[in-house]
Order: structure tokens, then sequence, then C-alpha cells
């Protein structure tokens, strides 16, 4: 029965790989489906599925576009504007609580570098500025427990850093999903011979 | 812009496989039970040497009757002299290739 489900777990897996594989991949993840047919444990059939589907992943991951241009600069515009934020709460913060405004100078700093990049390169790697914005949600955790000295303060600024790390996550899922539901649609049409 | 790395031992190792009987054409799961290699490993392996010309694959058509072709694998001849250019695998200094055995 798990035997069953496993084997079948793993064909569906395999077939997923082939709708998710680009135009020039496809003949690789025919092949994989294919192996498949030959792997008669279940449990190897299921890993050896699992590793299929990890390629062809970052296969489309590599293939697909991330450059277009709206969401860039939705993303850079975005992205600029906290830095000001940031820069303007540090000029603000700086007399009273000088570690705090590092905290965020730094933020603000990052923030201006990631608009900058974004506006500027044009390869823009979106897994860096992923990695960016997941680094920045530790210095926004950071600045969350940092501990000032008056207490009604101390709630404003735990309230801010949330704040901000709630602002930018959803700027940043938004246009992940933007990006990638539009660029699947765009290639999609591509290989049905349509308009991209 | 294309990046040209060193080949890892996980490389080395199917390409030394492939590289033992350089005629005969290799489907991809006894790749996996020669070397060792995970299938996620395995296959951007051969994706990138097919990408670079050092790898030729084609659908071979089973023996036994009934069964769909499967994708075959082998060296061109380009992959095999690159596999003879590679400098030789140290096995007390390198790490060991998954799946390889060590003779004692």
């Amino acid at each position: 029965m798990i035997g069953d489900m496993r084997h079948t777990t793993a064909t569906m897996l395999l077939r997923h790989c082939q709708t998710l594989a680009p135009k020039g991949k496809a003949q690789w993840a025919e092949a994989m489906a294919r192996e498949r047919d030959e792997i008669a444990d279940p449990g190897e059939a299921l890993a050896f599925a699992v590793g299929c589907l990890v390629t062809i992943s970052l296969e489309r991951a590599r293939t697909v576009d991330f450059l277009l241009g709206e969401v860039r600069w939705v993303v850079s515009a975005a992205t600029g504007l906290l830095a000001m934020f940031a820069l303007v709460a540090v000029l603000r913060m700086l007399p009273a609580y000088p570690q705090a405004a590092m905290v965020l100078g730094t933020i603000g700093l990052v923030f201006g570098w990631c608009s900058r990049l974004l506006a500027n390169s044009k390869e823009w790697r979106v897994v860096t500025i992923a990695i960016v914005m997941f680094a920045l949600s530790g210095l926004s955790i950071v600045a969350m427990n940092t501990s000032f000295p008056e207490p009604p303060h101390e709630a404003l600024y735990r309230a801010l850093a949330l704040e901000g790390l709630l602002l930018w996550s959803a700027i940043l899922g938004a246009s992940l999903a933007i990006a990638t539901g539009r660029l699947y649609k765009r290639q999609a049409n591509k290989s049905l011979g349509g308009e991209s | 812009m294309k990046r040209n790395r060193p080949l890892s031992n996980e490389a080395r190792t199917l390409m030394q496989a492939l590289a033992d009987a350089p005629s005969r054409w290799r489907h991809g799961y006894d790749l996996i039970k020669e070397t060792g290699l995970k299938s996620g490993t395995l296959y951007p392996i051969l994706m990138r040497l097919s990408d670079r010309g050092l790898l030729e694959a084609q659908w071979l058509e089973p023996e036994q009757l009934g069964k769909p072709a499967r994708h075959a694998y082998r060296l061109t001849a380009k992959g095999l002299e690159f596999y003879r250019e590679l400098p030789t695998l140290n096995t007390e200094t390198d790490p060991i290739p998954y799946g390889a055995q060590v003779q004692a």
C-alpha cells in the first residue's frame, strides 16, 4: 500500500517535471520519467523523482527572465523609499538612541544599495535580492529586540520595526508573485507559438 | 555569462564511469547505480556535459518488446579527450567521490 503510494508519488512528480521543464530541457524530463519505469524499489523511485524535480526546478529557475521592467522599477522605487525613511529615522533617533540608529542606518544603506542595483543592473539576480532581504529581516529582528530605556518609545520602535518587516516582505512577495506569474504566462505563450 | 568552474568530484566520478567503456551507451539509472550519485546530482552534470559538447545522448530502443525507448549517454571524442587531460585524482588527499570504493 505504502509502496504503491510512493510509486504513484514518484510518477506524479516526474509528470510534473515534464510540465515544468523549460523547452530546451524537455527531453531530459522525458528521459527521467522513462528511467523511473526501471526502478523497482518504491523508496528508490521516490528519491529518484525528488532529485529529478529539484534538477528540473533549478533549470526552470535559470531560464526565467526576472528582468520584467515594471516589476524591477516598482521594487527599486519601493526599496529607495524605504531607504529614505530609514535615513530620516536615523537622523531623528541618533541623539537619543545611537545603537538603534546604527541598525536602522545599516538597513537604510542596504535598501539604498538594493534600489540602485535594481535600477541599474542588467543582470538582476532575484536570489541575491532575496538573500539581502532575508538578511535584513534579521536586522529588523535585532531592532525589535533592542532594549530602549523609555518604555513608551520601546513599544513604538518595536511596532515600527515590525511594520517595516511586514511592509517590505509584502513588497518582495508581491513582486516575485507578479514576476513569476507573468513570466510563466509569457513563456507558456511562447511555447504555444503565441506572442510573448 | 558562462562560467568555467573546475570539475567537481562528482562530475569526475561520472566521467570516469563513462570513460571506462567509452563506446557503450549508458542509461541514467545504470549510472546512478554504478557511481552512487543521486539523481539530483547526476542529471545536472549530464546536462552540463551535454551543453559543453562533452556528452552525446540518444534515445535507444530497448531489447525487450513493449518497453519505451530510454535516453542513453556516452562521452563524445571531445569529452574523452577532456577527461584524459584532467589531472589525476589523488585519493589520499582529495575527497573520495560519491559511491566510490576504496581499494585496500
